[in-house]
């Protein structure tokens, strides 16, 4: 049944499994552009190597976040074109179904995350670190696959939600904006947006894993 | 795709982007017209002062070189009577707080300076009441600015006049560059860019492969009477004279020239003129010492250091804390290294339980999704 299902899912996902592997697999290999050794490195080449690596870095947390939102909306695609009829004749409950889906999902995901974890220990073998910086490839591959796996799980339950789920979460963000509007009519600071935003992205908020620092090189 | 999921992500692109520029341009408009209320006041010449009961306008002259004193704070600034009282009182408040949390310059020395816009004199009659009192220069507080650019020019002013209290000592290593206020992740980031470039200096390179005693040499902790051949390897200064502009005629200068390590230590020490800076480490770099002193031994001990005026720049460090000045360097590398910045590149296992628990919820209301009922 799974290999069904996920036959059926890299069918409609194959392209964004192909690309995101791709650039997973040439970020961090970007961040060593210049290689070499750095313990015998130039004044400033250190300081704009991780400079470098900081920016390029940067890219990681985007293709995570590009890469969940898209495998989740493609994940149900091939239910909605047909109408959910092949799910409903199935022989299985509807929460094994749901979670064969999610799961066909993880694993086409796998491929990005593989890819960048390879990149990574490339990158890191390709240079001589100076003492006191260290390289975080396996690390990084963790944390690209579980902000990558968060993003896929919101977008995989956003596109199999009712209606009324669409409308709720709507609502729930418009009354924020109008709660805001509110507060700043009446000479008060709007926070509440902002307060949400806070909430979900810092610890032990859902988004946090995608913010702060993101390098392969750091001390 | 969904067509419904991507309806619902282009909608809220739609419905988010407006508000937040809504929320911004509320905003801007508000802060926007107190600034030209408090303009306006100020020309029709009810100029009053901030609100706070530390805030007060000592004395304003219309006439002749127009200005006002006020006193905000602990700060005491004379300013051009244009310049109106709001602005003078936000960026007042601004660099005090960030003098309260830099905590290394005394009370008094806050108090008893007085800040003098750099157009104005401390001639002006208005002034005699200060007399007695140091003035410190400064710059132009302008509208365009904000209140922290604004503030950040009174704390420069508090910085220089500090500094220029100081010891030789203290003037020679801080080289007038005092910096008060610290920003974890931008000046931490600069720190340990300038701990990670120090290819060009070998006592750098050592001190960050972890050896404290090239650490104290880079930056130039111990007092010595040759500088150069102490904090510098002796190929280093002959290459930096090989790469400087062509020779003075001085005969040491030409023997170091050729490759002569011992002339190249007499050079250095006895000429003015040098290619080099005498302590390697960079300006921030030495912040970043007192900085780590203030972080992990206190406001007070910071203020001891600075107060202190015998022995080298290491022995009052080393005093300061309690501890020897190995240890200090030991704890400020680390520091520098990890500590004095906040974020981290790696996820801990907090965010891992939170990514994962919160996945497990969202594939549990997918379940239960009620499409299929």
């Amino acid at each position: 049944m799974l290999g069904n299902i996920l036959k059926a899912q890299w069918t409609s996902a194959r392209a964004i499994v192909i690309v995101f592997g791709i650039l997973a697999f040439t970020i961090p290999l970007a961040s060593v552009f210049y290689g070499g050794d750095l313990t015998i490195s130039n004044v400033f080449q250190v300081s704009t190597w991780l400079a470098t690596s900081r920016l390029v870095g940067q890219a990681i947390p985007i293709t995570a976040l590009a890469l969940g939102v898209l495998l989740g909306m493609s994940a149900w695609s091939a239910d909605h074109s047909g109408r959910h009829v092949y799910a409903l004749s199935l022989p299985v409950p509807r929460w094994k179904f749901v979670l064969l889906r999610f799961e066909a999902g993880a694993i086409l995901m796998a491929g990005p995350v593989a890819a960048l974890g390879v990149g990574a220990l490339l990158a890191s073998a390709v240079v001589k670190l100076p003492t006191g910086i260290h390289a975080y490839p396996l690390q990084l591959t963790l944390r690209f696959a579980m902000a990558a796996m968060v993003m896929y799980a919101i977008f995989f339950a956003i596109s199999i939600g009712t209606k009324r789920v669409v409308v709720g979460t709507l609502s729930a963000i418009g009354a924020l904006i109008l709660g805001d509007i509110a507060l700043g009519a009446i000479g008060s600071s709007p926070a509440l947006v902002e307060g949400a935003y806070r909430l979900l992205t810092h610890w032990p908020g859902p988004l946090a894993i995608l913010m702060g620092r993101w390098a392969l090189f750091d001390v | 795709m969904s067509r419904r999921a991507l309806l619902l992500l282009v909608l809220l692109v739609l419905v988010a982007e407006p508000a937040r520029l809504a929320a911004q341009a509320s905003f801007d408009s508000t802060a926007y017209l107190r600034s030209r209320v408090a303009q306006l006041d100020s020309l029709l010449g009810h100029t009053s002062a901030s609100p706070t009961t530390r805030s007060r306008v000592l004395a304003e002259q219309a006439h002749d070189h127009p200005l006002r004193v006020q006193v905000e704070g602990r700060l005491t600034l004379a300013v051009p009577l244009d310049v109106p009282a709001q602005w003078v009182s936000t960026m007042a408040h601004a660099a005090d707080s960030t003098l309260g949390e830099f905590g290394g310059i005394p009370d008094e020395t806050i108090r008893r300076l007085v800040l003098l816009e750099v157009t104005l004199t401390p001639e002006n009659a208005m002034l005699a009441q200060f007399k007695g009192r140091p003035f410190a220069s400064l710059s132009p507080v302008r509208a365009s600015d904000s209140a922290e650019a604004n503030g950040s020019k009174a704390l420069e002013a508090m910085a220089h006049y500090f500094t220029g209290t100081l010891d030789s000592t203290w003037q020679k290593w801080l080289e007038g560059q005092l910096v008060l206020a610290w920003n974890s992740n931008l000046d931490g980031e600069r720190a340990l860019d300038d701990l990670a470039s120090v290819g060009g200096y070998v006592s750098g390179k050592e001190c960050l492969a972890g050896m404290l005693a090239s650490c104290r040499q880079w930056l130039g902790l111990d007092d010595s009477p040759q500088p150069y051949s102490v904090r510098y390897r002796p190929q280093e200064l002959v290459s930096a004279l090989r790469n400087s502009d062509g020779s003075h005629g001085n005969p040491t200068e030409d023997r170091c020239r050729g490759g002569d390590a011992q002339a190249c230590a007499e050079f250095f020490t006895l000429m003015s003129w040098h290619p080099l800076p005498s302590i390697p480490a960079s300006g921030e770099m030495r912040m970043s010492l007192l900085r780590e002193l203030r972080e992990r031994h206190g406001k007070e001990a910071l203020r001891r250091v600075l107060a202190d005026s015998a022995g080298s720049v290491g022995d009052r460090l080393s005093h300061a804390a309690g501890i020897s000045e190995d240890s200090l360097v030991s704890e400020w590398r680390l520091w520098v290294l990890g500590r004095g910045r906040i974020e981290r590149v790696t996820a801990g296992p907090g965010d891992l339980v939170s990514a994962l628990l919160f996945s497990a919820i969202l594939v549990g209301m997918a379940i239960r999704s009620g499409r299929w009922r």
